[in-house]
């Protein structure tokens, strides 16, 4: 069975660094499990993410998803459709409010439900967001909420594949807790492949692997 | 995978949008509300002008008119004068060549109007008992308006006229209601068809549908080369002119009308011949069916009209090779063309100068302000890519924005444009009216040589009775008022301009856009 994710040999250098981020790191992630990556501030994690998530190439080697390498497949497809990103600061259209947010990603995936609105607060209502606080424009939205808006739109076209960057950074213990219930619960009842960079060990917890970058390099614990 | 409309989202969103930034819309929509105005109006005028222009072309700049050089008659007047004597003799077209020169492609149309003189003993004139008149045989010496020379030879009760214009211009009409037992008075529509007034008609106790038989008679002119030191050697040579008789066999098909003369007039008339009810209208065909080469008698003058006044050249050289004599001038009515055209040519050029200017002008600040709101959205677009939307529907999105503050400043600026074109065009058209006004008082475009054959208005009878001057039918007043109604043209210049403004916007869009890639928007803002 092919990986739900493979990195071959993956490299990566931002233009005009001499530095490369990442050296020629390999690794799988497969359905149905929940993976933490941790390392220091500047380690690379979210470079990595980037990649992961067809943001970007890597300057050597290849992202596979299904077998198939990113660099042949239509990445605005694989972004919209194959995985839901939660950015560590969030990248949210500040001016619109929380539902058009969801709305307008749920559109651009093409997404299959019918009722988008209502389906996007019942989804907000999940992370402890209400139809008031859902309805106000993000700019006047708390951090921790942002944040939570941001994991629903992840998680609002069901992708197969969940990469967050520090998603629970914001957020009180109580919230933290249900956010990871729900990744545990998507990894282990839906059979999606979940992805988490964290300093926290909360969120180490939850982890069926955990992996560390160090020096460009990635290793399991 | 896609969804039953599935690119909607991206009108309700570029609404949404919108409406989040209306501020900075607002300032946008203001500078293209501005131009559409701008150019609206300036396209009003643009068209305007263009229709005066046309309709000035069509009325008189295209009307060509033959005149003879008078400088070359005298001349050769003084060249051929062997005595002390000098005679000038004006040039004649014959009828047949000025029909043959109206047979071309350079021209719009060639109207004739052809009379001859006539009797019949079928008829009963109308005034009979004034007696004939109109004498056929004379011939002008000096030019226009000179001196007819008269001799004692056939009159005329009748004439025959293919006049039909007087049905439209109210001097005439059908009478419909006349003799519907035998058939319905109608115009002539082929040869030899003939219409005949309600009171000869009477007079004669005719039906329609009756033959009849008209008679005239063609002459042979002297030869006017002839040097002769006596004028009365000229006169002598009248009584020797040889006549052909000619005849017409009609079927008369209509009745009509006089609407002119008053009891006042009929009771000044010298002969039954200057009565308008002795006209007995033809077509033209049965008119020139009698021509015959070399001799006079039927009257032919002609208005010819370029389908551009730009022809002038082309025809005049048409006209030569087809037997017009050097003595002819071709021109057209550069005069009046020139203090009427020119200045609204000025005034269509000032406005097409305006609008490009405007666009330009326009199309460099919607440039710049577009560049400037996209930057201000870099982040949002790359928001939207990263969610995986398509460079080509962020450009959509985008573009749709730009359509719709275009669009709805298309309506509000066709609005205000409108009424700003309408008293800005009357101002003008009033000028160009004031203009033609002077223009006519100071040169008359009737006057001047037209031309005429077989001698024409010099042979006639009493001026003004029946005769009609050449052109005179067709020489349409101006319009006295120049409603600027918005023509779907001037829409579509808009629209089309309009488009293309946003489309200044859209490729801005695009270009700029292709350079972001998302991840660099967005580290970069993190
Ligand atoms: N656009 C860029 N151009 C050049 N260097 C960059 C760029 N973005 C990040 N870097 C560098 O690459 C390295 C890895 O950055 P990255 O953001 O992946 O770190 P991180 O592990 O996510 O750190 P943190 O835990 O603080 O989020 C850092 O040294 C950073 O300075
Ligand atoms: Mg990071």
């Amino acid at each position: 069975m092919t990986s739900a994710l493979a990195l071959d040999h993956v490299s990566y250098r931002y233009e005009g660094s001499t530095k490369p981020v990442l050296k020629d790191i390999s690794a799988t992630f497969e359905r149905g499990s929940v993976y933490t990556i941790v390392g220091k501030s500047g380690a690379g994690k979210s470079t990595l993410l980037s990649l992961i998530s067809g943001l970007d190439l890597p300057t050597k080697g290849e992202v596979l998803c299904g077998g198939m390498s990113l660099k042949e497949m239509d990445r605005d497809w694989y972004r919209s459709w194959k995985v839901g990103v939660i950015f560590q600061s969030f990248n949210l259209i500040t001016n619109a409010t929380a539902v058009q947010n969801i709305v307008l990603s749920m559109n651009i995936s093409k997404s299959k439900v019918k009722d988008k609105k209502t389906h996007t607060y019942e989804l907000l209502e999940r992370m402890g967001i209400d139809r008031e606080t859902a309805d106000r424009k993000v700019l006047k939205l708390s951090g921790g909420e942002q944040q939570r808006v941001g994991i629903a739109r992840a998680l609002a076209h069901d992708p197969a594949i969940l990469i967050a960057d520090e998603p629970t950074g914001n957020l009180d213990r109580e919230t933290e807790a249900e956010i990871l219930d729900i990744f545990t619960r998507l990894a282990h009842e839906e059979n999606r492949c979940v992805i988490l960079v964290t300093h926290s060990r909360k969120v180490t917890s939850i982890a069926d692997k955990i992996y560390s970058i160090q020096h460009g390099q990635l290793s399991e614990l | 995978m896609a969804q039953r409309g599935p690119q909607v989202y991206i009108i309700t969103n570029a609404i949404q949008n919108l409406v989040r930034n209306r501020g900075r819309n607002f300032m946008i929509g203001g500078i293209i509300l501005v131009m559409i105005i701008c150019v609206v109006t300036a396209l009003m005028i643009n068209n305007t002008s263009s229709g005066i222009i046309d309709d000035y072309r069509t009325r008189f700049g295209s009307e060509v008119v033959l005149s003879p050089n008078q400088e070359k008659i005298r001349e050769e007047a003084q060249q051929n004068s062997s005595s002390g004597m000098i005679r000038m003799v004006m040039p004649q077209i014959s009828a047949q060549d000025l029909v043959k020169f109206g047979d071309s492609d350079l021209l719009q149309k060639a109207e004739f109007s052809t009379s001859t003189n006539a009797n019949s003993t079928d008829l009963t004139a109308a005034n009979a008992d004034l007696g004939p008149g109109g004498a056929t045989r004379g011939f002008a010496r000096g030019g226009p308006g000179g001196q007819v020379e008269e001799s004692q030879s056939t009159q005329f009760y009748f004439r025959l006229i293919n006049q039909f214009a007087d049905f439209t211009n109210g001097t005439r009409e059908l009478s419909t209601d006349y003799d519907t037992t035998t058939a319905t008075s109608r115009y002539p529509e082929s040869i030899n068809e003939a219409m005949i007034s309600a009171d000869v008609m009477d007079a004669s106790g005719l039906h329609l549908g009756d033959k009849i038989t008209a008679t005239g008679e063609l002459t042979t002119p002297p030869n006017l080369d002839v040097e002769s030191t006596d004028p009365s050697d000229l006169g002598s040579s009248l009584s020797d002119l040889a006549t052909t008789e000619i005849s017409w066999s009609l079927t008369i098909v209509g009745v009509y009308t006089d609407l002119t003369q008053t009891e006042e007039q009929l009771n000044q008339l010298r002969s039954a011949w200057a009565d308008r009810r002795n006209e007995i209208l033809v077509s033209l065909d049965t008119l020139l069916a009698n021509l015959q080469e070399g001799k006079q008698g039927i009257q032919v003058s002609a208005t010819y009209f370029l389908k551009d006044p730009m022809l002038l050249a082309d025809f005049d050289a048409e006209l030569r090779t087809k037997g017009l004599p050097d003595v002819w001038l071709v021109t057209t009515d550069a005069t009046s063309y020139n203090q009427v055209v020119r200045p609204v040519e000025a005034l269509k050029s000032i406005s097409t100068t305006f609008v490009f200017v405007v666009l330009i002008f326009g199309a460099i600040i919607l440039a710049l302000l577009s560049s400037i709101a996209i930057r201000e959205r870099k982040y949002e677009i790359g928001v939207l890519r990263a969610m995986g939307m398509k460079r080509l529907k962020v450009v959509a999105g985008l573009w749709t924005e730009t359509l719709i503050i275009t669009g709805v400043c298309l309506i509000l600026g066709l609005g205000i444009g409108m009424a700003v074109a309408q008293p800005v065009t009357n101002v003008l058209y009033e000028q160009q009216l004031a203009a033609i006004e002077t223009q006519n008082e100071t040169s008359d475009p009737m006057q001047g040589g037209r031309p005429e054959g077989m001698g024409g208005r010099i042979q006639g009878g009493p001026a003004g009775m029946g005769m009609t001057l050449p052109g005179q039918g067709t020489t349409a007043q101006p319009l006295e008022n120049l409603n600027i109604s918005l023509d779907w043209r001037t829409i579509l210049q808009l629209i089309g301009i309009a488009l293309a403004l946003s489309s200044v916007a859209g490729v801005i869009a695009t270009t700029q856009i292709t350079k972001y890639e998302p991840i660099k928007i967005l580290s970069e803002r993190n």
